[in-house]
């Protein structure tokens, strides 16, 4: 049957067969997780930062000049590239699985330009930085929130709000 | 369905926005107050911890599988699922819960001002780079012209090795430098064909610690070298060298990150300076949740390259303009336009006497001025990554400065232009992209000896980054120059493999 087929069809056919398959692996491709990951957005108590929009919030985590309501530079605080709730929150966040984010430090440091957040070794660990920094910034899952830490508006929203941006 | 509307309506809006942009003259975006610095602040505070309200739905605040589920345990600094407890604080215990004892714990990691420095011990600065391997294989006739310009033998290079050091050195200020080391002026082919003889120079000395035998010495190329200062996110002022900030790839330049082997032909052929020594402000606006405007601005002394001086010889200040509008709506679109007006100068100085007062004057060898306009386009979807840059030059000589040509005649004025498309798409497999890759460009080099004017080029090849720090590439390329009679090389293809190992550290 092949064999038959004209030149112009099987290319063309091939063609659509090519872009289709594209298509559907780049869908496929960004993962479509059944269960959702909600990561709260923390902030130092003694600043006066109340609430970010979403995409403030990225530009932070891509270490991007954000400043606070008094002028001073926000600080984004990370967790670890191996921890999960930090892979959850790149996914949320930059729209980035694991392997992406770290080419796009590698890349980032190449082109010359901003170097990755600090990391917190752990959620521990970032509670107590916001703690002691008012321009922190800084994000846990719900159940390691403490009173040491404010949460942080996002687009209007805490976790618990339907339509809460930063779930993976 | 929805998506699909607003996919178009966003590009509708990213095209709306660079149409009317002027290219020369006028700036695009004019900086304002940041989006960022309002949208921080907000009469209604977000609730304290405790009594925020509990989750809805347990789907919203679901913990990825594995996780700890109290707060005790996370506060753990041994707690099971975080793998990198630092050792000088291993069997330190848990931490209680009480705020005296979290105040107790070292300070060492809390910095207690935006970007100092976290620990005493903390070096400001940081030396990182990158730096590749290539081995190129040409598939010619053995008595191919280009094996004038291109390695006869199948042959390994060592192409790039540069070196960053980058030092934050306060809240708003970086220094960074970027240094490439290389074999050259070691072993350089010369540029000029007058004989028809390419002869290669040498750069040896001998070793005083090595009984004085011959050593080959090379050099360094200063890509930049630059103090930042960075106030807002709409507004950073960098002074010193920098990179011409125009499209992707002059940017990008380092084997790691860009996706082929070669650089294209229109990057190399700087229709754009890639360097200059000036000043230059950049920034970003949020224009909502999906959109940013970027912008450049940059004033400096002009092209250097073409003669390797670092002074201006010349009174006209080149101004670079770049503005970019990013759209997130659909992966990340960026489509930006760059334009570029200054004069290039060569000039020696030269003594002479007004009766018996000594003077000096300058002497015009070769001057014009030239305004280069430059769209690109760099659009990444799911796995999907797409580039392009198209570049336009026009050069007028002034009268002083206009040049002998090759053929006897006067240096005519010229208008080149060219670019080039890259598709790939990444796939799970090893990070593994197939791409390829379509150029058209002048070459300035040849037209100016009148072997060829312009290349035509389609290169094929895969892009194996197995970890971020790691990429492999292999590339094979078929270019021919188009045109018949006054270019010498005309209808001679060149076809070539490449290889390459690349790596960040």
């Amino acid at each position: 049957m092949g064999v038959l087929m004209n030149t112009v069809n099987l290319s063309r056919r091939g063609l659509l067969l090519g872009l289709s398959t594209l298509a559907v692996v780049a869908i496929t491709g960004t993962g479509t997780a059944a269960e959702r990951t909600a990561v709260a957005v923390l902030v130092s108590k003694k600043g006066k930062l109340n609430e970010l929009s979403f995409g403030t919030l990225r530009r932070l985590f891509q270490a991007k000049v954000v400043n606070d309501p008094d002028g001073g530079r926000l600080v984004p605080i990370n967790l670890p590239a191996a921890n999960p709730v930090r892979q959850a929150f790149d996914r949320a966040v930059l729209k980035m699985d694991p392997d992406e984010v770290g080419r796009y430090w590698i890349d980032q440091s190449i082109r010359g330009r901003a170097k990755p957040p600090r990391t917190a070794d752990s959620v521990g660990a970032m509670i107590r930085m916001l703690e002691k920094n008012a321009a922190a910034v800084g994000y846990a899952p719900m159940a390691a929130v403490t009173a040491h830490a404010r949460l942080l508006r996002v687009d209007g929203k805490v976790p618990s709000d339907e339509g809460y941006a930063v779930v993976a | 369905m929805l998506r699909r509307k607003t996919g178009l309506r966003g590009l509708a809006i990213v095209a709306a926005a660079l149409w009317p942009l002027p290219l020369l003259g006028q700036t695009a975006a004019q900086p304002q107050a940041p989006a960022t610095a309002t949208s921080g602040s907000n009469d209604t505070p977000a609730p304290p911890v405790e009594s925020a309200p509990p989750p809805s739905s347990a789907a919203s605040t679901q913990l990825p599988a594995g996780l700890p589920t109290t707060r005790r345990d996370y506060m753990r600094e041994d707690n099971p699922w975080d793998t990198t407890v630092p050792s000088s604080r291993a069997g330190a215990g848990p931490l209680a819960e009480s705020a005296s004892s979290v105040a107790a714990e070292p300070e060492t990691e809390v910095p207690t001002e935006p970007d100092a420095p976290a620990e005493e011990s903390e070096s400001p600065i940081r030396i990182y780079g990158f730096s590749d391997m290539t081995i190129r294989h040409l598939i010619l006739p053995k008595d191919s012209p280009w094996f004038t310009y291109l390695p006869r033998n199948t042959t390994g290079h060592v192409g790039n090795l540069n070196v960053y050091f980058d030092t934050q050195m306060g809240p708003k200020w970086r220094a960074l430098s970027e240094i490439r080391f290389t074999y050259l002026p070691d072993g350089a082919a010369s540029t000029a064909v007058t004989d028809g003889l390419i002869e290669r120079g040498t750069n040896q000395a001998g070793d005083y610690t090595e009984f004085s035998r011959a050593t080959s010495v090379g050099g360094i190329i200063i890509e930049r070298a630059y103090l930042q200062y960075m106030r807002f996110s709409w507004l950073s002022i960098k002074a010193g060298q920098w990179l011409t900030p125009y499209g992707v790839w002059n940017v990008d330049h380092g084997s790691p990150t860009v996706i082929s082997v070669r650089s294209p032909f229109i990057i190399g052929a700087e229709l754009f300076p890639r360097r200059q020594v000036g000043l230059l402000a950049e920034g970003t606006i949020d224009l909502g949740k999906d959109f940013e405007l970027g912008y450049a601005l940059g004033v400096s002394n002009g092209r250097t390259n073409d003669f390797s001086f670092y002074e201006d010889f010349d009174a006209n200040k080149a101004v670079t303009l770049r503005s970019a509008m990013t759209w997130r709506g659909m992966g990340e679109l960026t489509v930006g336009a760059t334009a570029y007006k200054g004069r290039a100068t060569r000039a020696s100085e030269a003594l002479y006497y007004a009766g018996t007062a000594l003077k000096s004057r300058q002497q015009i060898e070769k001057q014009w001025d030239e305004v280069a306009y430059a769209i690109d386009l760099r659009w990444t979807w799911s796995h999907v990554h797409l580039q392009t840059e198209w570049i336009m030059n026009d050069r007028k000589y002034t009268d002083a400065g206009r040049t002998e040509a090759a053929n006897g005649g006067l240096s005519p004025d010229r208008r080149l232009w060219g670019g080039y498309a890259l598709l790939g798409y990444r796939t799970p497999w090893l990070g593994t992209m197939p791409y390829f890759k379509f150029e058209y460009s002048p070459e300035p080099q040849t037209q100016a000896i009148g072997i060829a004017d312009k290349f035509v080029m389609y290169a094929g090849g895969l892009n194996i980054r197995p970890v971020p720090r790691v990429v492999f590439k292999v590339e094979y390329t078929q270019a021919y120059t188009p045109g018949q009679g006054s270019s010498l090389f005309a209808g001679q293809t060149i076809r070539g493999i490449d290889l390459q190992a690349a790596w960040a550290f």
